[in-house]
């Protein structure tokens, strides 16, 4: 056996047994202060809508809000109701004594909560009421999904993003050197930048980054969100249509900006 | 070793079987040895407008099957005799093409043919699937409306990550846009899209233009391809749309409204 730490040279020898350290990003998902049932119907509607986001992922379930509410839970279920829905939970957080042990009882681990974690919404609820003055919120902000920052890197794309295709990049900003086309989708937990025509679907900071933007050349956009708040075609300025444009969050508003 | 080209469109009605009918028959005219191949199984079209409806015995899904033997199948046109049709089931759905038949019935035609053809059905389900999976060049049709000009695009990206040449040597087939049932005039009017407009959106070659003309519609209930009839200018628009299929560059037509006489105006849009 041999036990590996990151700054230590491993010995030669070969051996049956070998242990790393290494870091890696978890989903945190917060269970309801007062109800599993609303938090699992949430979930659903969350998993039909965008499967990719979730599963078979890392997930570390958040008991902040039940510890508050002093309420018992019963863990062993909410794991197997989890595995069903081919989730992989892996540990709690920020629990009290009591659901500690209830954890470890349903062979969780023990996590410190992260200094790190930023809300998440894996953006707007596609049919879910068109935003219009308030632009709408998606639901899945409300659900606290959360998730660790992630690291700032981009993904390049450069042939035309056809109808029906979607870009997902859940670790940092899309490029797309070309145009993207009508019922099309670009998701990302960065920024968005399209040196084409947007024509399709925009969702950038979808991790809850409400600093991401998204820069187009030529805005015909269908939707635009930024970490959650979104704007359909129809409610973009005639002024800014078909033009340069940045699209960004001021004080929970979404802004429109030329760049000409 | 044939070339396999798909004429796809993603919607209905654009003019994928006309298209495919007359695009075999200029190939076959020009000498190339040419199989037509109906993946619209179900809705068996192609043999009429080929005008061979009352020869079919066996079809594609009986070879596929295993019901009967290939040659069986392919029926081989009266005026031309380099240009083959291999009809489909009218009775059958499209949960008969199996990979591996369709791909064993391409693999034997590919050595006897120059060009295969494949009349992809509307959808972008199995039918259509199946159609392009195996393709080498993809043509893909459109009417300048804007449902088929989004429909087009979204058949361009199936076309980029569906098929055997994507997922095997990760390589793009060759996409040309097919214009079909085009009016200058109404383009004019504001009716119809642009062809600029178009190729911007799609961003992909442009095969031919094909002007709306009365001829294809005559030559499909005389089940008489339109390239066989080369008088008219929606026939000669195909046999350019030919020449560049096999690499010719040539000046596009008949993208501006026709002119016409007094008496051609004064007696209305019958001509």
């Amino acid at each position: 056996m041999r036990v590996i730490d990151r700054n230590e040279h491993a010995p030669a020898a070969p051996a049956a047994l070998e242990i790393r350290r290494r870091s890696v990003g978890a989903l945190v998902l917060r269970l309801d202060g007062e109800d599993d049932q609303a938090f699992f119907r949430s979930l659903d509607v969350q998993l039909r809508e965008m499967p990719d986001f979730l599963l078979g992922k890392p997930i570390i379930l958040d008991l902040t809000d039940v510890a508050a509410a002093n309420r018992g839970v019963d863990l062993i279920r909410v794991v197997r109701q989890l595995r069903t829905r081919k989730l992989v939970p892996i540990g709690v957080q920020s629990g009290n004594a009591t659901l500690i042990a209830a954890a470890q009882g349903a062979g969780l681990a023990l996590f410190d909560a992260a200094p790190d974690e930023v809300t998440a919404s894996p953006g707007p609820a596609p049919v879910a009421g068109r935003g219009t003055e308030d632009a709408g919120r998606s639901p899945a902000a409300k659900d606290g999904m959360a998730a660790a920052g992630a690291a700032r890197d981009a993904l390049l794309w450069t042939t035309p993003v056809r109808s029906g295709q979607q870009i997902v990049c859940d670790w940092g900003d899309i490029i797309v050197t070309t145009s993207v086309g009508s019922g099309a989708e670009l998701i990302a937990s960065g920024h968005i930048h399209v040196y084409g025509a947007l024509r399709g679907r925009a969702l950038a900071g979808v991790n809850g980054n409400t600093k991401a933007r998204v820069f187009c050349q030529s805005l015909e956009a269908e939707l635009i969100a930024i970490a959650g708040l979104y704007r359909v075609s129809d409610d973009f300025d005639r002024a800014v249509w078909r033009r340069p444009v940045q699209v960004f969050l001021r004080q929970d508003s979404l802004c429109v900006e030329k760049v000409e | 070793m044939a070339k396999i080209i798909v004429i796809t469109s993603g919607k209905g009605g654009v003019g994928k079987t006309t298209t495919t009918a007359a695009l075999g028959a200029g190939l076959a005219a020009r000498g190339h040895r040419t199989v037509i191949i109906d993946f619209d199984v179900g809705l068996r079209n192609l043999d009429m407008i080929l005008g061979c409806e009352r020869r079919v015995v066996f079809d594609f899904i009986n070879v596929i099957n295993g019901e009967a033997k290939l040659h069986q199948a392919l029926i081989k046109d009266k005026r031309l005799d380099t240009l083959h049709i291999l009809p489909t089931s009218q009775t059958r759905d499209k949960d008969a093409l199996t990979t591996e038949g369709v791909e064993s019935v391409l693999d034997q035609l590919r050595g006897d043919f120059d060009f295969i053809l494949c009349d992809s059905p509307a959808g972008i389900e199995r039918g259509a699937h199946m159609a392009m999976y195996f393709a080498d060049e993809a043509v893909v049709v459109a009417n300048p409306e804007v449902s088929s000009v989004r429909d087009c695009d979204r058949i361009l990206g199936l076309l980029d990550s569906k098929t055997r040449k994507v997922e095997r040597e990760q390589e793009r087939l060759k996409q040309y846009l097919l214009l079909t049932r085009f009016d200058p005039g109404r383009v004019n009017k504001g009716e119809m899209l642009r062809i600029e407009d178009i190729l911007e959106i799609l961003a992909i070659d442009l095969l031919g233009v094909i002007p709306e003309s009365e001829s294809v519609l005559k030559a499909s209930n005389l089940g008489m391809p339109v390239t066989l009839d080369n008088k008219s200018n929606a026939g000669k628009a195909y046999l350019d749309a030919v020449s560049r299929l096999l690499g010719e560059q040539l000046e596009h037509r008949f993208l501006a409204p026709e002119r016409r006489g007094l008496l051609q105006r004064l007696m209305g849009r019958t001509a």
